[in-house]
């Protein structure tokens, strides 16, 4: 058991019935401690307050997209290593790309399972 | 997810959805006008993105279906691979007409309804691929028992091959080198599986395989790789049978899936998705907002107008008590509740563009549907209304745009050879008037002429020909809001246009307001619409009136003005009927005990000892008049309560309310009581017969109708009277070859209708027309009647001097004097003092007039020409046009607002865009003058504004624009 | 109490039986449906409305909600000299709008058999006619029906 279940997590989307989707699979995994915000500005605020262990994003909000998100959250120093997911409707290389480049840990395509985002919390937390 | 959890959540993902719907209805329509805007588009594109992947996981397989396929046209139109066509837009818009129906259906029954969205999303599939729709059915959607779906999807194949390819670099020795490419392998193998499963154009597994043994994979390593996918599925939990089936398609042996026949080419599959365009950022400064629901705000304004009640309940306690304890904190409490109140007022507060947000589209639709063109223009989106209010007037509102769009606005071919422009224009506006919210539907298509009135009125026997012959126009128009007015006959024919207006109407009463049609043959029609602030607070003077209590809107009262019933001082009667002299003004007054049929007690003198009254002095648009009440209180917040059913007809009343002490009283309506000061006995007969409330014509005109001499009654506009005065003319004196009388510490000529000097003897009333320390007293034998009559002009008196028509006013043919040529006989140096202080003689302006009424042209007119000007006269907006094409230029323009057919704001507009134009001067007239209005003129271009009755003020405006206009020329020279 | 309960004839009752609140105007008893009435109070402040249809007696003020009043002898044809002061108010709902009727006395609630309601005689004034649903012959007396819509649909002076 390297995950710490109790960790804070951010969850970020600006649908709110997608945020209770996420945070639905994230307890059925046995996550507790789940924060949400609504775009990235809002993400961005909320993970300067507090120390969350995870981050799972959006990639496509208003007015600040997932993809700013990100670079913002790895331009900055305190937040540089933090454990960032984006959470995209396609698998377009492209976009992988780009949010490789600009430091994702990974990416989770929609739809998911309880499963699924379990396995890809694990290439990024390690097991549990 | 437990099953009530699940519910709970399809209901939030169908608010949300329907939400995100109404935005993007609109934002389409926008989008089509301007194609070209990247936010716009990504706006939209995000919209459908977020439906189409939350879907994914509601199991709900055809919103996701087509909202993907919107989707994908979209992606292709922000790539630039794709034209936003009307084509386009209405495909897209069809999606989004079936995505509502899913969701209205999924809101119904809890689950997408059995059907096939093929026909649409392969039309949609050909926009987005720019090509033939490949194989049917072949949507990319997760499709509930497939194997694709078993394997968990893209989401779940894209895991599985990471996985996969992650244990395998483990694994094998040379896994470093490969590394870099293990990312495409990734896609390549999951692009693969995609492929093979849901026959999407792409690279097939088999191909894939293959090209890993072209790169010197060996068998070994491929088969290594089989096996850690086989794992990857595994742990995903799909079952050891899918298992087989999925490593199966990896098997280059196996023939390929004999439906999935190899695309030539394969990258040329559906256009790839780049990153969403940055979008500017819309939210900075943006306050943070919190869902509340609807019935909370409702019960939170209950109780604040509860709170209200009880406060002013508190403070009349308060008041009787003298010294008080609870002075101090029941002020306070006071000051509390007020600032609650407004709070909560605000939270209920939405713009009224939120009602129309559906409106681009319904004119879209039809405009393709009907082969018109038309443009709806949208004013005052931002004006603000209470929510309850805004919901009330959302289906009236389209139901007019609709009507005009639908009868209103006529067919290309008819527009044009009907001389007018190809495109039709539907104008919504509104705006904050005096405590109301009005708001006009108006449209410049063929109107409805009052003949077809008449006919349907008759026909339908809603009024016989005798009782319309008393109408007005205006009057006979407002029965297109008769239930009975449009018959089954009628629903069918072309002038249809009454359809439904009853309920429109009833509508829009419901809610205290009052709706009034327009409508000019050839030119267009137009609906007001006036909503009373029914839910609102409001500020209000309590009077009182035969021992029963009304409130009066604070907002309509200029001032209060005491009589004494010892003095009387400026209370006057003109044959019965009352007048105020307040300063310069005559003011009509209205008893409003006399207006409620009230049962005139003495009460109010007894207790007051020598009795005194108030006169109310009010404003309605530019009308100012008086209303004598017993007594006056004070103002009090009141929370306005819409007026029962059974009473709505009486136009005197705007709403009920309860006082601090509890009792119930009536809010009187300023418009219903103007009416009544306007109404002159005939006009009463009138308005019975037509049985709604009249409302002001928009030339109606205070006349005062006097006697004299021989043959009929003669008129002079009641604002151009500054004082009616009775005099025994044996004490006027002689002086020169004039009659002069002493009066207030001056001399003022005397002279009769025919512009002699009066003879001096006999008691007669005097008409006295002021200017500054100039005073002409204009000699009648007897005047009859203050008469509120629209004026038409019937002939222009050009042979008669000092007349300047004839109007029938009150039944009567009646001449209407023309007081410039009377105050010019007096001293001719008079209307033009001020205009020669501006420039010479020599020099003569030209000044074009466009005004469409006779009266006004005739009052006008004669004045500038003394004044020293030229004049020429465009009797309505496109004829002014003409005259500037053919005449060239002018110093200085003056038009009126109200125009049929172009506006004066329409004609401000294109003369203001016009090269050879733009620089001239324009003074606006109107008979109504309020700051919005002003507001609107100076923002269409108009230089200054002049009430129509004030010909004085007009021409100072005049001299003084075209002075500083001179001035700015020198200066710029 | 001016309207005697007919015990025995509600309690022979073995089918549908109505709840009518009971109540006189003029001396004529009348009856609505208890399921159409929010409430009775005894006389009430009115605020008279000017320029109101006849029927109409005012306005009074029900915990803060405006009710309108009718005057029930006036609806029904009646003389009405010094009845609003001391008149009783039922209070009934129309088209989502609160009424009263102000009537004379209001009596208690009768369970009345359905098949015992008969229709209408058209010997009946027209005024009265005209807002009866049905009548019941009592050991005492005729009960008449009252339409709640049919008594307040036509007091509606619009255009």
């Amino acid at each position: 058991m390297a995950v710490d279940l109790k960790m804070p997590i951010l969850i970020v989307d600006d649908y709110r019935t997608m945020l209770r989707i996420v945070r639905n699979l994230l307890n059925k995994i046995g996550f507790t401690d789940i924060d949400e915000a609504t775009d990235g500005k809002d993400a961005l605020e909320k993970l300067r307050k507090r120390t969350y262990g995870l981050v799972i994003s959006d990639w496509n909000m208003q007015p600040m997209t997932g993809y700013e998100l990100l670079k913002e959250v790895r331009g900055d120093a305190a937040l540089s290593s933090l454990p960032f997911v984006m959470v995209t409707a396609e698998s377009k290389a492209e976009n992988v790309v780009a949010a490789r480049q600009a430091g994702v840990n990974n990416y989770i395509i929609k739809p998911f399972s309880a499963e699924i985002l379990k396995a890809k919390l694990k290439t990024v937390l390690g097991d549990f | 997810m437990g099953h009530a959890d699940m519910d709970d959540l399809l209901k939030e993902f169908l608010a949300e959805t329907r939400e995100a719907l109404d935005v993007l209805d609109s934002e389409l329509v926008e989008l089509e006008q301007r194609p070209g805007d990247p936010a716009l588009l990504g706006s939209i594109f995000r919209i459908m993105h977020t439906i189409k992947g939350t879907c994914g996981f509601l199991g709900l397989p055809r919103l996701e279906t087509v909202a993907h396929a919107a989707e994908d046209v979209l992606g292709r139109v922000r790539d630039g691979g794709l034209e936003v066509s009307p084509e386009v837009v209405s495909l897209v818009l069809a999606a989004l007409d079936r995505i509502k129906e899913l969701v209205a259906d999924l809101g119904a029954s809890g689950s997408e309804p059995a059907g096939s969205d093929d026909e649409l999303t392969s039309a949609l599939r050909v926009l987005a691929s720019g090509e033939a729709p490949p194989v049917a059915s072949e949507a990319p959607a997760v499709r509930p028992g497939t194997l694709y779906e078993r394997a968990g999807g893209a989401s779940g194949i894209d895991t599985a091959c990471e996985i996969a390819c992650a244990a395998f670099l483990e694994k094998v020795a040379q896994g470093d080198a490969l590394a870099p490419d293990m990312l495409r392998l990734q896609f390549a193998l999951a692009g693969g599986f995609a492929v093979a499963l849901q026959k999407t154009p792409g690279i097939d597994i088999a191909d894939v395989l293959t090209c890993l043994a072209d790169n010197g994979w060996t068998e070994s390593d491929i088969g290594t790789l089989r096996g850690e996918i086989g794992k990857a599925f595994a742990s995903l939990a799909v079952n050891a049978e899918d298992v087989t089936a999925l490593l199966g398609l990896l098997s280059r042996e196996e023939p390929k899936p004999a439906a999935a026949p190899a695309p030539a080419a394969p990258k040329a599959g559906r256009p790839e998705t780049a990153p969403p365009a940055e979008r500017r950022d819309a939210a900075a400064g943006q306050a943070e907002t919190l869902r509340v629901n609807i019935n909370v705000l409702e019960d939170l304004m209950t109780m604040v107008s509860e709170l209200v009640l009880t406060r002013n309940q508190l403070l009349q306690i308060l008041r009787g008590c003298g010294d008080s304890p609870f002075g101090p904190p029941l002020q306070r409490l006071n000051q509390v509740t007020t600032e609650l109140q407004e709070s909560v007022m605000m939270t209920r507060m939405q713009p009224i563009g939120n009602a129309w947000g559906k409106l681009p589209r319904l004119v879209r639709d039809l405009t393709q549907e009907l082969d018109k063109k038309i443009e709806l223009i949208m004013l005052g989106a931002d004006t603000e209304l209470d929510r309850q209010i805004l919901e009330s007037i959302r289906d009236p509102l389209t139901h007019m745009v609709r009507n005009s769009a639908d009868h209103g606005i006529e067919t290309v071919g008819e527009r044009l050879a009907a001389g007018k422009p190809e495109h039709g224009t539907i104008e919504l506006s509104a705006r904050h008037e005096g405590g109301h919210i009005v708001v006009q539907v108006s449209d410049n298509g063929r109107g409805l002429p009052t003949a077809r009135i008449r006919e349907k009125v008759v026909a339908n026997g809603l009024a016989t020909e005798s009782q319309l012959e008393t109408m007005t126009e205006q009057q006979i128009q407002q029965f297109i809001f008769r239930p009975g007015f449009s018959t089954a006959a009628a629903v069918t024919s072309v002038s249809g246009r009454g359809v439904g207006m009853d309920v429109v109407r009833s509508n829009i009463e419901k809610i205290g307001g009052i709706i009034e049609f327009q409508s000019t043959e050839g030119a267009g029609s137009r609906f007001v619409i006036k909503i009373p602030l029914t839910l609102a607070i409001v500020s209000a003077l309590i009077v009182e009136c035969a021992g029963e209590r009304f409130a009066m809107p604070q907002n309509s009262v200029i001032e209060l003005v005491r009589i004494s019933h010892t003095s009387e001082k400026g209370l006057e009667s003109i044959n019965g009927r009352p007048v105020y002299r307040l300063r310069d003004r005559l003011l009509p007054l209205v008893s409003l005990a006399e207006i409620l049929d009230l049962p005139r007690t003495d009460a109010a003198e007894e207790e007051d000892g020598p009795g005194s009254t108030y006169v109310v002095v009010s404003q309605v648009g530019a009308f100012v008049f008086g209303i004598i009440v017993d007594k006056v209180f004070d103002t009090e917040e009141i929370v306005v309560k819409p007026v029962s059913r059974t009473i709505r007809h009486i136009p005197s009343f705007s709403g009920t309310t309860i006082l601090g002490d509890g009792r119930v009283i009536m809010i009187l309506d300023p418009n219903g009581l103007a009416t009544a000061v306007s109404a002159a006995p005939h006009v009463e007969a009138t308005q019975q017969a037509d049985g709604s409330h009249q409302v002001r014509g928009r030339d109606a005109v205070s006349m005062l109708v006097f006697q004299t001499g021989d043959g009929g009654p003669k008129a002079v506009p009641l604002s151009l009277v500054a004082r009616l005065e009775e005099a025994d003319l044996s004490t006027a004196e002689q002086a020169g070859a004039r009659t002069v009388l002493q009066y207030r510490g001056g001399l003022m000529p005397l002279i009769g209708l025919d512009s002699q000097p009066a003879a001096r003897s006999g008691k007669h009333p005097i008409l006295v027309f002021v200017d500054g320390h100039r005073m002409l007293g204009l000699v009648v034998d007897r005047v009859i009647d203050i008469i509120e009559a629209p004026l038409d002009l019937q002939l222009a008196g050009g042979s008669r001097p000092g007349i300047l028509g004839s109007a029938i006013i009150a039944g009567a043919t009646t001449d209407v004097i023309d007081t410039v040529h009377y105050l010019r006989q007096s001293d001719p140096d008079w209307f033009s003092v001020e205009t020669e202080k501006a420039f010479g003689e020599e020099d003569s302006r030209n000044v074009l007039l466009v005004e469409d009424s006779a009266f006004f042209r005739n009052l006008l007119m004669p004045m500038l020409t003394l004044a020293g000007y030229h004049v020429t006269v465009a009797e309505h907006g496109e004829a002014a046009i003409e005259i500037c094409k053919d005449h060239g230029r002018f110093d200085i323009i003056v038009s009126d607002i109200e125009m049929p057919g172009l506006s004066g704001f329409d004609l401000a507009r294109m003369l203001k865009s016009d090269a050879q134009m733009k620089g001239v001067p324009i003074i606006a007239l109107s008979s109504h003058a309020n700051p919005k209005d002003i507001e609107r003129g100076m923002s269409a271009g108009f230089t200054d504004y002049v009430t129509k009755l004030d010909p004085k003020a007009l021409l100072s405006v005049l001299s003084r624009v075209l002075s500083s206009d001179e001035s700015a020329t020198e200066i710029a020279a | 109490m001016s309207i005697v309960a007919d015990n025995n004839l509600s309690d022979t009752t073995t089918g549908a039986a109505d709840d009518y609140v009971t109540m006189s105007v003029g001396g004529q008893a009348f009856g609505i449906p208890v399921l159409n009435v929010r409430d009775v109070l005894g006389p009430q402040n009115i605020t008279r409305v000017p320029l109101a249809p006849d029927e109409v007696a005012g306005s009074l003020n029900l915990r803060g909600r405006i009710v309108t009043a009718i005057n029930m002898r006036k609806r029904l044809g009646l003389p009405a000299d010094d009845f609003v002061a001391k008149a009783m108010a039922v209070v009934v709902e129309h088209d989502d709008e609160p009424f009263s009727l102000l009537v004379d006395e209001v009596g208690e609630v009768l369970s009345l058999p359905a098949q015992r309601r008969e229709a209408v005689p058209a010997t009946l004034d027209t005024r009265w006619r005209d807002v009866a649903q049905g009548i019941y012959r009592l050991d005492d007396r005729l009960l008449i029906v009252l339409g709640v819509a049919d008594v307040l649909g036509s007091i509606r002076a619009d255009a």
